[in-house]
């Protein structure tokens, strides 16, 4: 009689998980597709006081990658605009989820991203985004821009070059950014007497030697997180050797491999660095804010690092190393097929949309004009005023706050052109790949030519 | 118990030795018990530095007791709503865990049954499983029930995550109390409910204190369920609301510093709290001993 | 056995129902059932999104071949060794001390040493950044004040040396944990047993041996249970302390099961990895298992 139970128990049990197993297999059926329900706000939820009858009431979804309290430009001024938006736009309901720290961030994502249920907008980058594009769960947004010419020819040339897929613009960019900068101790290379920064690579490599002489660490690096060697070093060097037509040529894939010999030498060029003691020894366990310290407390003459960091150096470094503080980029390269005035930048990532908002034409209807208003010209003038190089052109801002380094890095940029973002439009497993393998390139452990082999097998897994 | 007692020749020697064996010990003792406090004092004092006394140096004491961190925590913050969650879920979990684990830690030590060993194994495996390898399935499983997003969204997790540990240690601390107990309560006639929970239940203090202390500790430190299962702010726990402390790209270290303090604290008086039952446990009028 | 007894051992199905089902219920519903439906996953090819094709047994094919999986292994296995030796070998040492009357403070100890258990591994993390920092560190501090230069290393950035460098603030951190599970378990024994084996001059090895061990031995199970699954599933300590690296020299299963699903977003060969490590942990467990009762029997 128990055995009776026990088996129909069993049974039961067994058939349960064969269908999940089975289930697993298959593509999602159409009702997991489903859009987004908006979730209910509760009772204590900033939307409590919200009509639920009102005939367009409507909630979007937002979900961003800042901390609440995070007092950086962009997404201070971002905030401020969807308050903006919120008040003007009473029937409407945005509920905000910042994820401060990017890991937690891109846990969430994948998962929503795989249950099809992204949020109605979100942060996205370049590399994960044609990946979404591919899969299918985010909204081509060409039709949002062509329906606003005005706000759509706004946008700075390559602005959306990172975000977009097969033709189409899945996201809006927020900003232009680029991924290299260096910034240096003017006083620390006079002393090993640079007056100026480098403009030959043989130049480059002797003032790394007088630097380790004078006891100073040429460049810090905190590449813990593995993505600074990649963004903010490689995408540079690597385009300095094959120019960014190689690049272009392996993105869609018509030709160029990874171990093609200039990228190979870009990686050797790297890994000479390293073992000429062109970086700190801990490279590996320190992070990108750690790097920055070594640079505050003069132990570095230099770090590499995005635009983003102006803002840092502005308000962390000491009055005298913000002082001799300057910017410059990589010199070129002997034999490079790449141009010596460029440095990676473009948008990186931008706000895109859950493909569940699609079948809804009011709320799409909502959130273009969301965007807009949010990522248009307001926006923009806004965060000029404090010096970020913006994606929306703008003229006429007030200039009076724009920080120094700031000024020095637009005096600098604009002389110079953009070469694209290794890790914008690179498929996240080769990301993956390629980071792990620089931190075992610093360290000589991998050679130039294995770890080329290593990126090319995985990107022809893909 | 053993007879093989051993009679020292020369007790004095011994004791000297022992002495200075002991005073070694007590001191490599002290040292290590230093290096486990020394990370929390040096965390409650550094949330009473400005963010500038912190930033010159790391170590030192602060100049003054500045509490404005703990408001920015709490108050700006809204670590409060995200406290209330954790409670919330911590408690609640804690008692279901205690509860269904003592029912399935009892059954397995005190029956024997077929599939016993089908059941114990099943347990076992849910130890051995990478939880983030759960998130996906667990997500869209829950989204399609539409179970997520709720107050109680959590609770179900939680307890099936907590259950093996708790029920191997009730398991193994049942088995060691005599089954007569269980027995002379049959014969006097009472239900298997009754002598399980008025007669063997309160015996295991010691072990239900354990699973207390670490099935509170576990849930109220859970990260990706909450970070997956729930969106709304207001549902928020501590561990997904601490986030909010790490910036992007720059960290509001006193600020964190005193967050962290806030979210110990709890953990800390229950263990604090519970601990003396450990240690005390068995009361008199037990069998054992 | 006699007929009485008996009845005890064998409940009516109606109560063993009762007390099984609705903790089974739940277990199986939120643990199970996904595990299958990631099992089902690691049969696809699956990216991301609502596509994915049924690849058979590939991704285990792959898996059988990929050096960081079994690198990745081997560290768990490291740091389960380290932590079943040192940790457990610590804890049951503690016990037993602290039943002896040569230790003083007690008290203070027992409660001191669970408390790191409390602190969440960003904390962890940072801190045993500060004890390994290369320039600032105090355990190079320390050498060099004891003039010891020659056995200061890269801590963390040695491939070499990292997967021991991690180990040391697991061990550290969880000490509180078997230590707790240790202690509840003697407390049964009483005093009165401890004090006539120290009239009778039992020694201290003695008893530890005789007394202490036996009857935490079924605790220790547990405790060993515990360390062998939390072990091999390690995961944010590594992710906070060197996110796996350098490379993939500090590389651990749980991590790379979680990266390649959540960074590198390939979820079907993530979760032929997951699977891969439930088994291969599984087996570890069932071993141990195997041996205890061999142990119990002899």
């Amino acid at each position: 009689m128990k055995n009776k139970f026990l088996r129909i128990i069993s049974l039961c049990l067994c058939a349960m998980l064969a269908t999940a197993a089975f289930a697993a297999c298959q593509s999602q059926s159409s009702d997991t597709a489903a859009p987004a329900q908006p979730a209910a706000p509760a009772a204590d939820a900033p939307a409590a006081d919200v009509p639920q009858s009102a005939g367009d009431a409507m909630t979007l979804n937002v979900m961003t990658l800042w901390a609440r309290d995070n007092s950086e430009n962009i997404p201070t001024a971002l905030r401020a605009r969807i308050a903006q938006f919120q008040e003007e736009n009473p029937h409407v309901t945005v509920v905000e989820e910042g994820i401060g720290d990017q890991t937690a961030y891109y846990t969430r994502l994948t998962t929503l991203a795989a249950g099809n249920d992204l949020p109605d907008v979100f942060v996205s980058r370049g590399s994960e985004l044609s990946m979404f594009a591919q899969a299918g769960v985010v909204a081509p947004l060409d039709d949002i821009l062509n329906s606003r010419p005005a706000w759509r020819d706004g946008f700075v040339d390559g602005a959306f070059g990172d975000l977009t897929s097969n033709g189409s613009i899945y996201a809006i960019p927020y900003s232009m950014l680029s991924t290299h900068v260096i910034y240096y101790n003017s006083s620390l290379l006079s002393e090993a007497g640079f007056d100026s920064f480098p403009q030959t690579w043989p130049e480059f490599m002797d003032m790394i030697a007088k630097l380790n002489a004078n006891g100073v660490t040429p460049i810090a690096l905190g590449n813990r997180e593995q993505w600074v060697a990649n963004s903010c070093v490689l995408s540079t060097l690597g385009d300095r050797f094959t120019g960014s037509d190689w690049f272009r040529s392996i993105i869609s894939g018509d030709g160029a491999q990874w171990t093609d010999p200039e990228f190979v030498s870009a990686l050797a060029a790297l890994q000479e660095m390293s073992n000429a003691g062109a970086f700190n020894s801990d490279m590996n366990s320190i992070d990108n804010d750690q790097q920055k310290t070594l640079f505050y407390n003069g132990s570095a003459a230099m770090f590499m690092e995005g635009s983003w960091a102006i803002g840092a150096v502005v308000d962390d470094a000491p009055a005298d190393i913000l002082a001799a503080t300057k910017v410059a980029v990589l010199p070129a390269v002997n034999g490079g097929k790449g141009n010596p005035r460029s440095m990676s930048g473009g948008s990186g990532s931008g706000l895109a949309v859950g493909i569940g908002a699609l079948q809804d034409d009011a709320k799409m209807a909502v959130i273009a004009e969301f965007l807009e208003f949010v990522l248009g010209e307001g926006y923009s003038m806004e965060i000029a005023a404090k010096g970020e190089p913006t994606a929306f052109s703008v003229t006429g801002y007030d200039k009076s706050n724009v920080s120094e380094l700031a000024a020095l890095y637009a005096e600098m940029a604009s002389s110079l052109a953009f070469s694209p973002i290794y890790d914008s439009f690179l498929n996240p497993a080769v990301n993956g790949v390629i980071n792990e393998g620089l931190q075992e390139l610093l360290i000589n452990v991998i050679t130039p030519q294995d770890l080329a082999e290593r990126i090319q097998a995985e990107s022809n897994r893909n | 118990m053993n007879n093989s007692s051993v009679h020292a020749p020369n007790s004095y020697l011994r004791h000297l030795g022992s002495s200075i064996g002991a005073l070694l010990l007590n001191i490599a003792m002290l040292a290590f018990s230093i290096t486990c406090i020394f990370p929390i004092v040096w965390i409650m004092y550094s949330s009473l530095k400005t963010k500038d006394e912190f930033m010159l140096d790391i170590m030192s004491l602060p100049g003054s007791l500045n509490f404005d961190n703990y408001y920015t925590a709490f108050v700006e913050g809204e670590m409060h709503v995200y406290f209330a969650n954790s409670i919330f879920n911590s408690v609640v979990t804690v008692l279901i865990v205690i509860f269904l684990s003592f029912c399935v830690g009892y059954a397995l030590s005190r029956y024997q049954f077929r599939g016993r060993n089908v059941i114990y194994t099943l347990f076992l495996a849910g130890m051995m499983i990478p939880v983030y390898s759960l998130l996906v399935p667990l997500f869209i499983q829950f989204k399609t029930l539409n179970l997520t997003d709720k107050m109680g969204t959590l609770i179900l997790p939680y307890v099936a995550i907590r259950l093996p540990l708790a029920i191997f240690l009730f398991e193994s601390f049942v088995r060691t109390i005599p089954r007569e107990l269980d027995e002379a309560a049959y014969i006097d006639g009472a239900h298997t409910f009754f002598t399980m929970w008025r007669i063997i239940f309160p015996l295991c203090k010691p072990v239900t204190s354990t699973v207390l202390i670490l099935a509170f500790l576990d849930t109220w430190n859970e990260f990706p369920f909450a970070l997956v299962l729930i969106t709304q702010r207001s549902l928020r726990t501590l561990p997904v609301g601490l986030t909010d402390f790490y910036g992007q790209f720059t960290a509001e270290y006193t600020t964190l510093m005193a967050a962290l303090v806030l979210s110990m604290l709890p953990v800390m008086i229950v263990y604090l709290a519970f601990r003396k039952q450990i240690i005390q446990g068995m009361t008199a009028g037990a069998v054992k001993g | 056995m006699q007929p009485n007894n008996a009845a005890s051992i064998k409940p009516r199905k109606a109560v063993l129902a009762a007390l099984l089902l609705p903790g089974v219920a739940i277990y199986v519903f939120i643990t199970i059932i996904p595990l299958f439906t990631a099992f089902g996953y690691s049969l696809t090819n699956w990216a991301i999104g609502p596509n994915r094709d049924f690849i058979g047994f590939d991704n285990y094919v792959r898996l059988m071949g990929d050096s960081v999986f079994w690198q990745a292994f081997r560290n768990n296995l490291v740091i389960v060794a380290g932590n079943l030796i040192v940790q457990m070998g610590i804890a049951f040492l503690l016990t037993v001390l602290f039943m002896s009357r040569a230790m003083r403070g007690k008290e203070f100890h027992r409660t001191v040493i669970f408390l790191p258990v409390v602190l969440s591994a960003v904390v962890v993390g940072f801190i045993w950044q500060m004890v390994y920092s290369n320039n600032f560190g105090m355990l190079n501090a320390v050498l060099r004040s004891l003039n010891m230069d020659s056995l200061i290393r890269l801590w963390l950035d040695d491939p070499k040396q990292v997967i021991y460098s991690v180990t040391l603030p697991l061990i550290w951190q969880y000490l509180g944990v078997p230590l707790m599970i240790f202690m509840s378990a003697v407390q049964g024994i009483s005093k009165e047993v401890y004090e006539v084996c120290e009239i009778d001059g039992a020694t201290g090895v003695k008893k530890a041996i005789y007394i202490t061990f036996p009857l935490i031995y079924s605790s220790m199970k547990v405790a060993v249970m515990l360390s062998i699954s939390s072990n091999m599933l390690v995961f944010s300590h590594i992710l906070v302390l060197t996110g796996g690296g350098p490379g993939t020299s500090s590389m651990v299963l749980a991590l790379y099961s979680y990266s390649t699903s959540f960074t590198r977003m390939q979820l079907g060969y993530g979760s032929a990895i997951a699977i891969g490590v439930f088994i291969l942990s599984f087996g570890l467990v069932l071993i141990f298992k195997k041996l205890a009762e061999v142990g119990q029997s002899e």
